[in-house]
């Protein structure tokens, strides 16, 4: 362990060069993996929210376009009076507390979510929400 | 091509990089996880995982699948053993159904209104009130008999949100029910109906009341306001204005076609007969020992097994601190229930209302309307608590007999109306040892919140880690809680 973290430091000196000129499209493979990891994650919330308009049924709104929408702004869902009352739209950080725990933001809230702990795993949801 | 020396280089260059791990592109090799307990939970996070590309097995110790969901499709009238209803918020449960095309039907089990024999003495239900028999004092005189412990449960509930449970804000209340109603001043005699229609000594008031704001959120959401509640148990069950769904939903043909056609799904990574003794985590990779010798390797496993027959197996490392209290010390209840058809209705012959409660040996009985292309009327006989352990004492033939025999004592006209199918006591299952789960006093607060922390290798599902949930959907809430600590950790 400690000969492949010593050879891990060695390695990331020599390539830091490289790997900078190289960082633009890292980074754009990062994200990929981001919302790749955030669309696995979206388990927890397929049973309610469609990602789209078209294959409704579910019992909470399609989350399509739900990055920088005006909260509880959905024609025809019937969002609970406690969303309704509320005047913000879902940026990163408001989407980062509700994902913690719903009630934190908006108390009385009808979302039924245990929440997220990890803030790697939030990111990597909301990461993928951004694209719906 | 992957080698060593561009891992090296890959390693090397993430910290500059970025610093989020990226499971999804290093996922070459296939991790392999074996899910121990073949009920809903684990059965839905094998199903998570198995959508996911990640190898599962199932291992269940009894021959059939389904665990506490369990139809009874040999018996007239195909009752439900087990787990029956679902609510028009269970979004897991109606989710899952729709994608293995199984319908959701209203339920047909709208309980016929409830007398009461309290002191070898019979009273209606619209006569309680006023009856000398009710020494309940001010407005707790309204309560119905069988409601007493249900009702001041939710006089008393200060939750609001699903997970206030867990708040130690709350800790005051996990404690008995009898210490939270005597706290609250209750009237001796209300305090024996409800020790008559529930625990009062050996269940969290805290772990009841989770449930109770479960069941409030589920008949208030989208805004619907909250009933006055207008049958013996609940609310007629109906559906609301432009809702698809009633309050309370069966699955048509019986709720077991869930897990059959999860079964059918996974195919042959389910196991039935395969009763788990050891998992030992002490190795680099965790190994299942079963009870036939038989031996499984596995990056990761889930225990879908109750706490109850958990603790019948060795676990490598030992369980330590809450984690362990949970495990060997949680509580679990019982009940017992049997089914019949009621041949002729007895209740036009003694002007009392066809289902009655009694503080005998009999608990209660449930006259059930009949369902739509049906000419009789069901019924069941229910044991919960303590009056389920007293019946399961006896071998079924017996338990039936007295049943029966109890019956027509208390309540002539009930003699050979009666005609007694099946029954079914949950305590007396080898592979759930209980019908459910009940945090006793002090328990909520002691380890509830740290209980479902993965354990080496091992990570916890099953209805009693749920966390908002209730019922069968929180069997399925913990399934898709264990499934993505997996993927989050791999």
């Amino acid at each position: 362990m400690s000969s492949y973290r010593f050879t891990a430091v060695v390695a990331r000196v020599l390539l830091s060069a490289v790997a900078l000129s190289a960082s633009v499209q890292a980074s754009a493979d990062d994200d990929a993996a981001l919302v790749a990891r955030g669309k696995q994650m979206y388990m927890l919330c397929q049973s309610c929210h469609a990602v789209d308009e078209q294959s409704g049924g579910r019992i909470g709104p399609h989350l399509a376009g739900i990055y920088q929408r005006p909260v509880a702004s959905l024609e025809g869902y019937n969002y609970s009076q406690a969303l309704r009352g509320q005047d913000f739209a879902w940026d990163a950080a408001k989407l980062d507390t509700w994902l913690q725990r719903p009630y934190d933001l908006v108390p009385n809230t009808s979302m039924s979510f245990a929440g997220v702990a990890s803030e790697d795993m939030r990111k990597a949801l909301i990461a993928y929400l951004k694209t719906l | 091509m992957l080698n060593r020396r561009s891992l090296i280089k890959g390693a090397a260059a993430l910290p500059l990089l970025g610093t989020l791990r990226a499971p999804v592109l290093r996922a070459a090799e296939k991790r392999s996880v074996v899910i121990v307990g073949g009920g809903l939970s684990g059965l839905y996070s094998a199903l998570l995982l198995s959508d996911m590309g990640v190898d599962v097995t199932v291992l269940e110790g009894s021959q059939r699948i389904g665990g506490r969901v369990y139809t009874a499709d040999g018996v007239e009238t195909r009752p439900e053993f087990g787990a029956s209803q679902i609510g028009r918020t269970y979004a897991r449960l109606i989710n899952l159904c729709s994608r293995f095309d199984l319908k959701l039907i209203p339920e047909h089990r709208n309980l016929m209104p409830m007398s009461s024999y309290l002191d070898q003495t019979w009273v209606r239900s619209d006569q309680w009130v006023d009856s000398p028999l009710n020494r309940m004092v001010g407005d707790e005189r309204e309560m119905q008999p069988a409601l007493v412990n249900s009702m001041l449960l939710s006089r008393f509930n200060p939750l609001k949100n699903l997970d206030d449970w867990l708040n130690p804000e709350f800790a005051d209340y996990d404690v008995s029910v009898l210490e939270l109603l005597q706290r609250n001043g209750v009237s001796p005699a209300a305090l024996q109906l409800a020790g008559a229609t529930g625990d009062l000594h050996k269940s969290s008031a805290l772990a009841l009341m989770q449930e109770k704001t479960r069941g409030k959120f589920d008949a208030t959401f989208g805004n619907v306001e909250l009933e006055k509640i207008d049958r013996p148990y609940g609310f007629a069950n109906r559906k609301l204005e432009g809702e698809t769904l009633a309050r309370i939903n069966n699955i048509e043909g019986g709720c077991s076609r869930l897990p059959e056609a999860m079964v059918e799904a996974l195919g042959d990574r389910v196991h039935a007969g395969k009763m788990v003794g050891e998992i030992d985590m002490s190795g680099s990779k965790a190994e299942i020992r079963c009870h036939d010798g038989s031996r499984y390797q596995a990056d990761y496993v889930i225990s879908a097994l109750p706490f109850s027959t958990l603790r019948n197996v060795s676990i490598y490392p030992l369980l330590q601190g809450p984690q362990a209290d949970a495990v060997y010390n949680m509580g679990y209840v019982n009940t017992t229930r049997a089914f019949g058809i009621i041949e002729d209705p007895y209740w036009e012959a003694d002007g009392l209302e066809p289902s009655f409660f009694t503080d005998e040996t009999i608990h209660m009985l449930w006259a059930l309307e009949k369902r739509p292309g049906e000419d009789k009327h069901r019924f069941m006989v229910v044991f919960t608590d303590l009056a389920a352990s007293r019946i399961d004492q006896y071998p079924k033939e017996q338990a039936l007999a007295l049943m029966e025999a109890e019956i027509a004592r208390m309540r002539p006209s009930t003699k050979g109306k009666l005609r007694f199918l099946d029954m079914y006591g949950w305590g007396n299952n080898l592979y759930t040892q209980g019908c459910r789960h009940m945090f006793e006093p002090g328990q909520v607060t002691g380890f509830a919140r740290d209980m479902i922390l993965p354990h080496h290798r091992l990570h916890f599902a099953g209805e009693h880690t749920r966390r908002n949930d209730f019922g069968m959907e929180a069997a399925l809430e913990s399934g898709e809680r264990s499934a993505l600590e997996i993927l989050g950790r791999a």
